[in-house]
C-alpha cells in the first residue's frame, strides 16, 4: 500500500513535468509543421505538400491521370498495402480513364462534385479540403483523388488489407460452444458481437486513441442496461488517455485500470464473441481495440475469472461441480507450496505418521532447506512455462519433455530435491491452469505465501490469506466492488454453484442499475406432461407467460 | 462530525457483532477454570443476564441514531465531563485491543508457533489489520458474514465428530459449587463477550438501519453469537467433564480427541486457524474503533495517518501488559470483569438515565 503511494506520487510529478513540457512547446504537431491550412488550387503544390507531410515515404503511391479529351491533370494517392488494389482499379482508375464528359469540363469545385456524383464507384465518397484530414484518411487506407484547380480532394473508401479470417481462438478453447474468435479487424469484431445481440439498444461508440498510432477504439454496451456511471467513468478515463501508441488492448487496460499495483487485474478480457456478448448482456461495457483480438470488459468482478462460458452451456449440476473444482484449484495453486513448507518445517505433528516417514525418507540427503527447494522448483516451472509459450510449437514440446522428464526425474534421483517437492510443485502447476484469468495474480501470491510460510508457518499463511482477502475487499473496478458476488449473502445463484439458468432471473446486482430483470424465463415444470392432463387453454396460458 | 463516511448495511452490522461474540469463545476457558462442569450454566445465565444490556445498547442506538458513543457522552454530560469520559473510553478501547492482541499472540504461541517471538506475531497481525483499518468501516466489517459462516460450520462439524466421545455423565454433578462461583462465572460471561459490544456504539451511525431493525439486528447478533458460545461450552463439558479446568484451551483438547478410525485425527488445526481468523477480526474491529476514538478526541479529520502509530502503541502495550499467560488468565478471571463493568454496564446505564432525565436528544424538527 505504501509502495503504491510512492509510485503514484512519482508518476504525478512526472505528469506535471510532461504537462509543463507540452504547454511550452509544440509536441505532437511537429510532423505537421509547414502544412497548409487548406488545399491550394495548383495540383503540383498540393502533391508536394502532401508528399512532405508523408515525409517522402516510398509506400505512398501517386498516380497521375489525365481527365477526358481536355487532358485535365488529376492524381490519385493511396498507400500501398492499405488500400484494396481491386477496388482502386474498378472504382477509381477505370471510371476516370473511361470518362468522356459531354462538352467542356466544369472547372473548380464543380469538377469535384461531378466526379463524385457521376464517375467514381465506391461505397463512401466525401470531399475534404484540409490536408491534415486527407493525410489521416489516406493513412487509414482510403484513396484521395485530387484535380487541378480544385481546393478540395475526394476521399474514396477503398480500405482493404490482408487480414486473418475468423478462426478458433488460441487462448480460450472450448469443447461445447461457438468456436469463432475475434480477429485483428475492429469492424469484423463489432459485427461478431452484433450478430450475437441483435438489438437496437446495443450502442457502439467510436473513439481514436494514440497520438501517433491513431488506433480505433470502440465502446459497446446495452444502452438500457449498463449503468450510466460506469459508462461515463469508462469514457472519462479513455478521454483522459493521452499517449503515443496503443498497440494492444493491454495498453488501454493498464491506463484505465483502478489498481495498477495490485496483483489482481480489474479489467477483464476475452477473445470470444459469446463471452463478450454475455458480459454486455450483464451490463458491462466492452472496449474493442483495433489490431487485437482481445476485447476488454469493465467493470470486472473477481468471480468472473471462475466463470467460463461452458458452465452455462453444460448442465447445472456438472457445471457447479466444475466451478467448485476451479475454486479448489485456485486455492491449491496459491497455497499448496506454502502449506508444504509450513508442514515440513514447522508442523510435522500434523502429518500422518506414515506420510511423515516417507517425506522424511525422501528429504534425507537433500542439501537445501525446504524453502529454497520449493522456490527453486517453482522457479524452474515458471521457466519451463515461459519457454514453452515463446518457442515455436515443435520446439516447445521438446522443452516440455526435457523439463518434465529429464529435469524432474534427474533432480530427484540425483538427490537435489525430494520427490514430495516435485509432486507439490507439479500439482500447483497443473492447478494453475484451471483459472487462467487469475494466473498471474496466483503466481505472485504463491511466492508471498511461500515466504510467509517459511518464516511463520500456519500463522503466516493465515495472515497472508487474511491480507489477500482484505486486499480483494478493498479493490473496486469502475466503482463496482471487485469482490462482490462472493460477499456471501447476496447474488449467490452464480458463484460457488451455478444454479439452472431459469433461476437467474436478475442480472448481477453489482453491475447494472436499471433493468435488473433479465426477463421472465420459462420455468420448467417438474411434471412435463402435466399440461396434457389439463384443458388446453390453461396450458396455452402458461406457455404464453413463459415466453 | 463523522470521520469515516463509509456506510454498511444492517446485516453487515449484525454479522460483525455476531462474529465479535464468536471470537470471544476462546475466552470461555476463563469461565471453565471457575465453574468447571457447570460452565454451560454460567454461559446460559450470562447470556440471559445480558438481555437487558442488549436492550440498553439498543435504546442508546435508537435514541442517538446519528451520534457515536463519544458524541453521546458529549451531549449527555456536557463538553468537559463528556471529554473526560471519552478519554476514559479511549483508554478502555486501546486496552481491550491490546489484550486481544496478547490473546492472539499467546494462543498462537501455545498451539502452533512455540518458538516464534511474540512480537513478530503481533506485528504481522497489526500490519494486516492496518490494511483494512485504513480503508474504513466497510472493509473492516466486510468479511464478518464469511467468518460467521465458517465458524458456524466448524462448530457443527466438530460437534458431529466428537459425538462418539460425549458422555452425559460428564455434566454431573450439577449445582455442586458455592453460589459465589456461579455469580463470578456469570459476571465474566456478561462482561467479556457481551458487554464488549459497547464498542459497536462507536460505529452504529455508519450502519444503515431503521429504528425497528436496530433491535432486531442486535438480538439476532446476540443469538447467533450466544448459541455458538453455549454450544462450544456444552461440547467441551460433554467431552471433558470436570477435567475442564486443567486445560488452558479446552476446545483445543476436545478437538484433539477426535479420532475416527485413522482417517480423521488432529483436526484441531482447523479450529486453530478459524480461531486465529476470528481473533483477528476482533482485533481489527477494536483497532479500528481505537483509531476512530483517538481521531475523534483529537479532532483529526484524516485518521489514516494515525493508524500505524496507534498500531505500534498497541503492540508495545500488548507486550508489556502481562508477564505471562497465567497472569493474563488470572486477571481475566478476577480483576478484568470489575474494571470493565463501569465501562460496559454502569456508564451506558447512567448515560441512558441522564439522557432520559434531561429529555435528550432534543429533536430539532419539533
Amino acid at each position: 500500500m505504501f509502495l503504491g503511494y510512492i509510485f503514484r506520487k512519482l508518476s504525478f510529478l512526472g505528469n506535471q513535468y510532461a504537462l509543463y513540457r507540452r504547454t511550452t512547446g509544440p509536441y505532437d504537431r511537429r510532423s505537421m509543421e509547414g502544412a497548409a491550412k487548406k488545399l491550394d488550387k495548383s495540383l503540383e503544390k498540393n502533391l508536394a505538400c502532401l508528399k512532405g507531410m508523408f515525409s517522402d515515404s516510398c509506400d505512398l503511391k501517386i498516380h497521375p491521370l489525365e481527365l477526358g479529351p481536355d487532358r485535365w491533370p488529376a492524381a490519385i494517392l493511396f498507400i500501398e498495402g492499405m488500400a484494396d488494389n481491386n477496388k482502386i482499379t474498378e472504382g477509381v482508375l477505370r471510371p476516370m480513364n473511361e470518362w468522356r464528359p459531354e462538352g467542356t469540363l466544369a472547372a473548380g469545385q464543380r469538377l469535384i462534385e461531378e466526379l463524385a456524383k457521376k464517375v467514381l464507384c465506391a461505397g463512401s465518397i466525401k470531399p475534404l479540403s484540409s490536408p491534415e484530414e486527407i493525410v489521416l484518411e489516406c493513412l487509414s487506407g482510403n484513396t484521395v483523388v485530387l484535380a487541378e484547380g480544385c481546393t478540395s480532394g475526394l476521399i474514396v473508401g477503398t480500405k482493404g488489407w490482408e487480414k486473418r479470417s475468423v478462426s478458433e481462438p488460441q487462448a480460450e478453447t472450448v469443447i461445447r460452444g461457438p468456436r469463432e474468435g475475434f480477429t485483428e479487424n475492429i469492424c469484423n469484431n463489432t459485427a461478431l458481437i452484433r450478430r450475437k445481440i441483435k438489438s437496437g439498444k446495443l450502442h457502439a461508440e467510436s473513439l481514436t486513441v494514440g497520438r501517433r498510432t491513431q488506433t480505433d477504439v470502440r465502446l459497446m454496451y446495452l444502452d438500457d442496461v449498463a449503468s450510466r456511471q460506469v459508462v461515463d467513468e469508462v469514457k472519462k478515463r479513455l478521454s483522459r488517455l493521452d499517449v503515443d501508441a496503443v498497440l494492444e488492448s493491454g495498453y488501454i487496460e493498464e491506463y484505465i485500470e483502478d489498481a495498477p499495483f495490485s496483483p489482481f487485474s480489474t479489467v477483464g478480457y476475452s477473445e470470444k464473441p459469446d463471452v463478450i456478448a454475455a458480459q454486455i448482456l450483464e451490463g458491462r461495457v466492452a472496449i474493442l481495440v483495433d489490431g487485437t483480438p482481445f476485447v476488454l470488459t469493465a467493470p470486472m468482478l473477481f468471480i468472473e475469472s471462475f466463470q467460463t462460458t461452458e458452465d452455462y452451456y453444460s448442465r447445472p449440476l456438472y457445471a457447479s461441480l466444475v466451478r467448485m473444482l476451479r475454486f479448489a484449484g485456485y486455492l491449491i495453486t496459491v497455497f499448496a507450496p506454502a502449506l508444504y513448507i509450513a508442514l515440513t518445517s514447522f508442523h510435522q505433528e500434523f502429518i500422518p505418521t506414515n506420510l511423515l516417514f516417507s517425506i522424511a525418507n525422501a528429504r534425507e540427503g537433500t542439501p537445501f532447506p525446504v524453502l529454497l527447494e520449493t522456490m527453486g522448483m517453482v522457479f524452474a516451472f515458471e521457466i519451463l512455462r515461459e519457454a514453452g509459450i515463446r518457442l515455436p510449437r515443435p520446439v516447445g514440446q521438446a522443452i516440455s519433455i526435457v523439463g518434465a522428464l529429464i529435469m524432474g526425474d534427474a533432480a530427484v534421483s540425483a538427490g537435489l530435491v525430494g520427490a514430495p517437492v516435485v509432486i507439490t510443485v507439479a500439482i500447483t502447476a497443473v492447478a494453475s491452469f484451471l483459472v487462467p484469468a487469475q494466473n498471474d495474480a496466483g503466481s505472485v501470491l504463491r511466492i508471498i505465501m511461500m515466504i510467509l510460510a517459511a518464516f511463520t508457518g500456519w500463522y503466516g499463511i493465515s495472515m497472508g490469506f487474511l491480507a489477500a482477502l482484505i486486499h480483494l475487499g478493498s479493490l473496486s473496478s469502475f466503482g463496482v466492488p471487485y469482490f462482490d458476488g462472493l460477499a456471501w449473502t447476496r447474488d449467490q445463484e452464480d458463484t460457488i454453484v451455478r444454479l439452472p439458468l431459469w433461476f437467474m432471473i436478475r442480472r448481477p446486482k453489482a453491475i447494472p442499475e436499471t433493468n435488473q430483470i433479465r426477463g421472465r424465463f420459462f420455468i420448467p415444470s417438474f411434471r412435463p406432461h402435466e399440461a396434457l392432463d389439463e384443458d388446453e387453454e390453461d396450458a396455452d396460458e402458461r406457455r404464453g407467460e413463459g415466453t | 462530525m463523522r470521520i469515516d463516511k463509509g456506510s454498511i448495511s444492517g446485516m453487515q452490522f449484525m454479522f460483525a457483532m455476531a462474529c465479535y461474540i464468536q471470537a470471544s469463545t476462546l475466552l470461555t476457558s476463563f469461565v471453565a477454570a471457575v465453574t468447571t462442569q457447570d460452565s454451560w450454566l454460567a454461559a446460559l445465565f450470562g447470556s440471559l443476564v445480558c438481555l437487558p444490556l442488549i436492550w440498553l445498547f439498543r435504546s442508546l442506538m435508537v435514541m442517538f441514531p446519528n451520534q457515536n458513543l463519544l458524541e453521546i457522552l458529549d451531549e449527555v454530560y456536557g463538553p468537559v465531563l463528556g471529554k473526560i469520559l471519552g478519554a476514559a473510553y479511549c483508554w478502555f478501547f486501546i486496552t481491550l485491543a491490546s489484550i486481544n492482541l496478547t490473546d492472539l499472540g499467546d494462543f498462537t504461541k501455545l498451539t502452533i508457533m512455540e518458538e516464534t517471538p511474540n512480537v513478530v506475531l503481533l506485528i504481522m497481525c497489526i500490519l494486516v489489520a492496518a490494511m483494512a483499518v485504513r480503508k474504513g468501516v466497510s472493509l473492516v466489517t466486510r468479511f464478518s458474514d464469511f467468518f460467521v459462516t465458517v465458524a458456524f460450520s466448524i462448530l457443527v462439524v466438530s460437534i458431529v465428530l466428537v459425538l462418539n466421545q460425549i458422555k452425559p455423565a460428564n455434566f454431573l454433578p450439577i449445582f455442586d459449587q458455592p453460589p459465589i462461583k456461579y455469580i463470578q462465572g456469570t459476571h465474566i460471561i456478561a462482561t467479556i463477550p457481551y458487554g464488549e459490544l459497547v464498542v459497536f456504539l462507536m460505529i452504529h451511525p455508519n450502519a444503515k438501519m431503521s429504528r425497528r431493525d436496530t433491535g432486531r439486528y442486535l438480538l439476532w447478533a446476540f443469538f447467533l453469537g450466544g448459541f455458538t458460545m453455549l454450544f462450544i461450552v456444552l461440547r467441551d463439558v460433554a467431552v471433558l467433564g470436570n477435567t475442564l479446568d486443567m486445560f488452558t484451551i479446552p476446545s483445543l483438547v476436545t478437538l484433539r480427541l477426535v479420532n475416527l478410525g485413522m482417517a480423521l485425527s488432529r483436526v484441531e488445526i482447523l479450529f486453530v486457524i478459524i480461531l486465529i481468523m476470528l481473533l483477528f477480526f476482533k482485533i481489527m474491529v477494536l483497532y479500528y474503533i481505537s483509531v476512530l476514538t483517538v481521531a475523534h478526541l483529537l479532532k483529526i479529520k484524516k485518521y489514516r495517518n494515525l493508524v500505524l502509530a496507534l498500531g505500534a502503541l498497541m503492540v508495545t502495550y500488548g507486550l508489556t501488559l502481562y508477564p505471562c499467560p497465567v497472569r493474563h488468565a488470572a486477571s481475566a478471571q478476577e480483576t478484568v470483569p470489575f474494571i470493565w463493568s463501569p465501562f460496559e454496564i454502569l456508564l451506558p446505564l447512567l448515560t441512558f438515565i441522564v439522557a432520559k432525565i434531561r429529555k435528550l436528544p432534543v429533536r430539532k424538527e419539533m
